[in-house]
């Protein structure tokens, strides 16, 4: 169907308006809560690791003196992913979440597994490079989400 | 027979390379060293399985907690890649917006 000179002048003006008045995010916006709530669970998963090492194979070691810190850390999350959630093209924010607790969740039961023993130093520093990494690979992609956006 | 880290690490950021396609040269200055602490913990658990101080289940439970990090690494450099992508179609957007101004008279908010 042909338009009419001014109704094709019209169409076109509305595509233009419509490409060029908006910004295109492909990505969830920036959010520093966001940030500082992963960087308290960072904190608190290093202070934890830290403290689990040094209390290796004394009766502070064992899994039910620390249930404190999985609770508090696994609720943290889950409401940081709550949070990310209500943000549309989140979806890589949440799986890096997801990754994160499913490793929580992997130590959590590793020590709830050792008892009274507690975890051993030499799986500690397994977990401890595991959690860096997935904390870096996180930090890094928020430092490029909070870039020129 | 023990492994070679330095080939870990080849074979781990070659099959990033490849899963990434033509995002992964962006990715890569973050990427390599993450992979590389992966791998030499990734060594550090077969010597303590091959010294028989950790059992099989025990090196297959650290692996897969490995293997959640590898993927965060992955997850954040296409993150990177779209953000990539996202400035430049930005960008062009910016450009086009004077052009358009001016051919429409208005002044686009």
């Amino acid at each position: 169907m042909l338009l009419s000179a001014g109704r094709r002048a019209a169409y076109v003006a509305f595509v233009a308006l419509a490409i060029v008045g908006c910004r295109v995010r492909l990505m969830a916006p920036y959010d520093p809560v966001l940030e500082q709530g992963v960087t308290q669970i960072a904190t608190d998963v290093s202070a934890f690791l830290t403290l689990a090492e040094a209390v290796a194979g004394t009766p502070d070691s064992a899994y039910r003196q620390h249930v404190p810190f999985y609770a508090k850390a696994q609720g943290a999350l889950r409401v940081l992913r709550l949070r990310a959630e209500k943000e549309p093209n989140s979806e890589r924010v949440i799986s890096q979440l997801d990754g994160i607790g499913r490793n929580l969740q992997r130590l959590r039961e590793r020590h709830k597994a050792s008892g009274d023993e507690g975890l051993a130093p030499d799986y500690i520093q397994t977990a401890r490079t595991g959690f860096e990494v997935q904390f870096t690979s996180f930090f890094t992609m928020t430092a490029e989400m909070r870039r020129d956006r | 027979m023990a492994l070679d880290v330095e080939k870990l690490v080849k074979d781990m950021a070659n099959a990033a390379a490849q899963a990434l396609a033509t995002k992964w040269p962006k990715a890569r200055s973050f990427a390599e060293p993450q992979i590389r602490k992966l791998a030499d913990e990734i060594t550090r658990i077969e010597a303590l399985l091959a010294a028989r101080k950790i059992t099989a289940d025990d090196a297959s439970d650290r692996i897969a907690m490995l293997e959640e990090a590898f993927q965060s690494i992955m997850g954040a450099a296409e993150g990177i890649a779209v953000l990539e992508v996202e400035r430049a179609v930005n960008a062009v957007l910016a450009a086009m917006r004077a052009p358009v101004e001016k051919a429409l008279g208005i002044k686009l908010a």
